[in-house]
């Protein structure tokens, strides 16, 4: 196929497959469920966090 | 199918988890406009995780993870509309979520916990608690950036857990149990070490009411940075009030002033009243709409729009929100025309009195999807409609400090749970009166002090009138006191027993939702 009926052949094609899969997710709200399925991984890396000390300033006491 | 509201069993959707099994299909049209909703916000996140800055917060910050649940959010705020009802809607928390994300960059190009720009950061004014930005309209070459906003007060609207660490960590440091799980929350942040740190100084202020006021010096331990309180006065109708109150504008104008250089600058000052009132005008268009017997923006749609565009929580320009009050106008003109109704049949018609659990809760939407009952209007809505000072002249130099008095006292909550027993219970009758309303959903905080004291008279004087009330206790920001389903059956209770009605949507009327966002 000469290039350039191929080229806007084929990014149609990448175009319609891409907006084929984003209904999907959208309609079985996967893009929710995935960040379900890593939000216990990504609240274990906060953990980790190291995190100053809440201390009262000297002048305080 | 899908097309008409309420064609579908919308409880069904939630099975335990933290989201539902699948989206609403709201017929071709609407499900189409949602879909294009839903590339535009994720296109909106996506384009702020593109910048460095924005990855080291989302992966510095706790609460960052929540915000990934935003479509989720929208889901619920949108659930089970229609139509203008639901562009109305989009139009409004769409904003949202690309002010927020655009906020958020910023905040985080600032923030020196991770390696911000120290001289972005000597731009920004850190604001304590969510409190009134107008001041910020005079210094245009500044920042202010209300970091408790992001950490808490719009975090605690996505999810239901997203305050409990940090509830917890001020509980441990000593605060008692039955403080405003607000203020409580703002300061559990802090302890927790969860805080951008931006800013070449802090304002504090009362708002939205002087239980704030218990953790700001706390919090100056963790900022190390030059504050000022701006303690307003709680009684918002009182001239000699006002006139104190004015003198803490002056002062933390000087404050600013001191601190960072800048002029106080008239000209942008009233440019953007200008704008704030072409809002106002618009807004008071919207409450006339509401009294009709077709009201067009209810509070499930509204609400948490008008709170941020209301104090200007979110940084973005007056233009921007000028812009998204129209098309809210535009589109409840267009309802109007087509006699749209909000839900399937407008059983009820009632105001919604006492501050929030419900955008998390999803709980003005329910109501309508339930049980057919609208929210015409909202306490936290019913704040100032004044028409401010906005030409640049000398006398209206000297009015502009007291217009921006008035803007603070009038806070969101405050001005109506502290601002004195006309504006708590004796304008409620008024409204009730104006708007034509048969029912209160009383949204009892459980630790808002003022409001609970009034409980008995609100009982007494709604029994006089004829008006029917539905308690809901709740506790603000912690789900754990009140849960969903709690503050959910009461209402089926009252319905059920004392008005003997069927619900419009059976499986709404218990949810498996314990677990979602
Ligand atoms: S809920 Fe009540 S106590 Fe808490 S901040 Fe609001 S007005 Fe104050």
């Amino acid at each position: 196929m000469n290039k350039l009926v191929k080229i806007p052949v084929v990014a149609a094609g990448a175009g319609a497959g891409l907006f084929a899969v984003s209904i999907v997710v959208y309609y079985f709200n996967l893009d929710m469920r995935l960040i379900e399925a890593l939000h216990p991984y990504l609240s274990k890396w906060y953990d980790h966090i190291e995190r100053r000390p809440f201390n009262p300033p000297k002048e305080v006491f | 199918m899908g097309r008409k509201m309420n064609s579908q069993p919308l409880g069904t959707f939630y099975q335990g988890g933290k989201t539902k099994i699948r989206r609403e299909w709201r017929g071709l049209t609407d499900t189409w406009y949602d879909y294009r909703c839903w590339v535009k916000n994720w296109g909106a996140m996506v384009k702020f995780l593109m910048h460095p800055q924005s990855i080291k917060g989302f992966f510095r910050y706790r609460w960052m993870l929540e915000y990934a649940a935003a479509p989720d959010f929208i889901d619920r705020c949108t659930e089970g509309l229609r139509g203008t009802q639901l562009r109305m809607a989009h139009t409004e928390f769409d904003f949202i979520v690309t002010e927020i994300t655009r906020s958020l960059k910023l905040l985080f190009r600032g923030d020196r916990n991770i390696g911000g720009d120290p001289k972005l950061s000597e731009k920004m004014i850190a604001f304590d608690e969510n409190m009134m930005e107008q001041l910020m309209w005079g210094f245009p070459n500044l920042y202010g950036m209300c970091v408790q906003v992001f950490g808490s007060f719009a975090l605690v609207a996505l999810s239901r857990e997203g305050a409990v660490r940090y509830i917890d960590r001020a509980e441990e440091f000593g605060i008692t149990g039955d403080v405003c799980t607000m203020p409580k929350a703002e300061l559990g942040l802090c302890i927790e070490d969860d805080m951008p740190l931006v800013g070449k100084c802090i304002l504090h202020a009362n708002t939205t009411c002087d239980s704030s006021l218990m953790g700001n010096g706390i919090e100056d331990w963790r900022y190390q940075l030059p504050s000022y309180t701006i303690a307003c006065a709680e009684r918002v109708v009182d001239d000699l009030t006002r006139e104190y109150t004015a003198d803490e504008i002056r002062g933390a104008i000087r404050f600013i002033e001191e601190q960072t250089g800048e002029k106080w600058d008239w000209t942008a000052y009233f440019h953007n009243m200008k704008l704030y009132n072409d809002e106002t005008r618009c807004y008071l268009e919207i409450l006339e709409m509401n009294k009709t017997e077709y009201p067009q923006v209810p509070d499930n749609n509204y609400n948490l729009y008008r709170d941020l565009y209301y104090t200007r929580m979110l940084n973005a320009p007056s233009e921007a929100y000028r812009e998204i009050n129209r098309k809210i106008r535009d589109l409840m003109y267009e309802g109007y025309e087509k006699k749209a109704l909000p839900c399937t049949e407008i059983r009820h018609r009632a105001l919604v009195w006492g501050v929030q659990a419900e955008f998390y809760t999803n709980f003005s939407n329910w109501l309508l999807n339930c049980w057919g009952i609208v929210g015409v209007t909202h306490m936290l809505n019913l704040t100032s409609t004044e028409i401010y000072a906005d030409e640049d002249t000398p006398e209206n130099r000297e009015q502009a400090i007291y217009d921006l008095a008035d803007l603070y006292m009038k806070m969101i909550m405050r001005n109506r749970t502290e601002g004195g027993f006309s504006l708590g219970v004796d304008d409620v009758w008024r409204f009730c009166e104006e708007y034509r309303l048969d029912m209160i959903i009383m949204l009892e905080q459980m630790a808002c002090k003022a409001v609970t004291t009034w409980h008995g008279i609100y009982e007494e004087e709604a029994a006089k009138r004829g008006i029917r009330v539905i308690w809901i206790p709740h506790a603000l920001l912690d789900p754990r006191k009140a849960d969903r389903q709690s503050m959910r059956d009461e209402v089926n209770r009252y319905m059920r027993t004392v008005l003997g009605e069927e619900p419009f949507d059976p499986s709404l009327e218990t949810i498996a939702d314990q677990n979602a966002w």
